[in-house]
């Protein structure tokens, strides 16, 4: 029997026009042995919600560097809620402390400012995928 | 059957995505595998995309299937990567040209070819069977066309497409055996750029070569994704293709070729599994077959004890 993979999503919502760094994450993971569905860029919270449905992906994780993460996480959040949609979403680009913060707290599971480690957000994403099953 | 099982197929039936979802995942992990056996075809078209990396195929699936949205039909995509033979992730990366099509209520599921057999994910065939029994009228299916998987892409599809594109070598791919063999329609893609006029005049010059088994007279369309055009003619072509193999009665041959296909990879998935984890260096040949045998006989007790 297959050992379950872990499936993630990359999303790039908003619309600041570059995804280098969402590539990056993207081949780092894919490199630790998860299956990465890239989604490209300037999606919105709705394409992004339908996509993770779609794909059954076990982890959601987003490139914002348009500073309008407060937002754009909010309608994500708020939408997988009404859809009764249980997945951790990880956020990563230039945001502020304060920002980081209030953004965990409206249940947004980890920040990554620029120069995390990608063995940190491997190791992330491995542990709380152990947790869920 | 597990409650899991039972539970999603009930929500599956009702026409829920999510439940769609997660019993496809429940396919590639190999802990929902009697598919054949619980979920029937509904006899959507199911419509096979290969072509060399590159060549355009999402972009074509994105124009095609918009058109038959646009009519009104259920669409779904199963898009296909290779996994990385060393890693075993993959990137999976179709969607990124499909964008137009997830604001339409298509469903777009991607898929790591991860262990398969052939060129195809060993699933491909259970899950096509969901994605069928579901209801889409039209169910486009892309794949990589390296290697096997181009060949068993005619195994599981109604229809195969193959992309060609100038300026991506498929000029030296056309002279290889094999390649020309499988399609029932040929698109020459990215047609806005030099060299699309030649892989045309190839293309026919193979096939007017080329005795076919079928009736079927095989079409070549031109298409350009950034110009938009040609996909007309390549709706046409579907169609017609679809028309034929229902009146010709070749629709049920197929049918059967894919059910087939589906065990067959299914089996040969378990062998290979129960083989790779054996413990092979002190294994004889012989004893190899002998453990084989065990475990099938083991399974066969379970079932019918
Ligand atoms: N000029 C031109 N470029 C095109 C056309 N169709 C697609 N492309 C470009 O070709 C590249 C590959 O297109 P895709 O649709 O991703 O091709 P694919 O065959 O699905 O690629 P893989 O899935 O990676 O094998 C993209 O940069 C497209 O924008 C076309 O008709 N004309
Ligand atoms: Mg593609």
């Amino acid at each position: 029997m297959d050992e379950k993979k872990i499936r993630v999503l990359i999303a790039k919502p908003g619309l600041d026009g570059h995804d280098r760094g969402a590539k990056v994450v993207a081949r780092a993971l894919r490199d630790a042995g998860m299956e990465v569905i890239y989604t490209g860029l300037r999606q919105t919270p709705q394409q992004i919600v339908e996509a993770a449905i779609q794909e059954d992906v076990d982890v959601i994780g987003l490139s914002i560097l348009s500073g309008a993460h407060m937002r754009l996480c909010e309608k994500l959040l708020s939408i997988m809620k009404e859809k009764g949609l249980d997945i951790p979403v990880f956020v990563g680009g230039i945001i502020p402390r304060d920002d980081a913060e209030k953004l965990k707290q409206m249940g947004i599971t980890e920040v990554y400012g620029p120069g995390t480690p990608l063995s940190k957000i491997v190791e992330d994403i491995r542990s709380i995928c152990a947790l869920k099953r | 059957m597990k409650q899991e099982i039972k539970e999603l197929l009930d929500h599956y039936k009702r026409g829920d995505f999510r439940a769609l979802a997660r019993l496809i995942t429940l396919c590639e992990n190999g802990i929902f595998e009697d598919v054949d056996e619980i979920v029937e075809e509904k006899g959507g078209q199911i419509v096979g995309i290969t072509g060399s990396p590159g060549a355009g195929k999402s972009s074509i699936i994105d124009h095609l299937a918009l058109r038959y949205v646009e009519r009104g039909e259920k669409v779904a995509v199963l898009a296909i990567d290779p996994s990385s033979p060393f890693t075993h992730g993959a990137f999976l990366g179709d969607r990124v040209r499909m964008r137009r099509l997830s604001t339409k209520g298509v469903f777009i599921r991607s898929m790591a070819s991860r262990d398969g057999i052939g060129g195809l994910a060993s699933a491909v065939g259970n899950v096509l069977r969901l994605l069928s029994g579901f209801g889409f009228s039209r169910i486009f299916l892309e794949t990589v066309g390296v290697g096997q998987a181009e060949v068993d892409i005619m195994n599981v599809a109604d229809t195969v497409i193959l992309t060609l594109s100038p300026g991506i070598g498929d000029e030296i791919q056309l002279l290889k055996a094999g390649v020309m063999e499988i399609a029932d329609i040929y698109v020459i893609n990215k047609s806005d750029l030099e060299g699309a006029g030649n892989i045309r005049i190839m293309v026919e010059t193979i096939l007017s070569h080329e005795k076919s088994e079928s009736d079927w007279r095989r079409r070549v369309v031109e298409t350009s994704c950034v110009e938009n055009r040609g996909f007309e003619e390549l709706e046409t072509a579907v169609n017609d293709h679809w028309k034929y193999l229902k009146e010709s009665g070749e629709l049920v041959k197929r049918q059967t070729k894919r059910r087939r296909y589906a065990l067959i990879s299914r089996f040969l998935q378990k062998i290979r599994l129960i083989v790779e984890n054996a413990d092979v260096e002190r294994l004889t040949f012989d004893g190899l077959k002998r453990l084989l045998c065990d475990d099938i006989i083991s399974v066969h007790n379970d079932k019918g004890g």
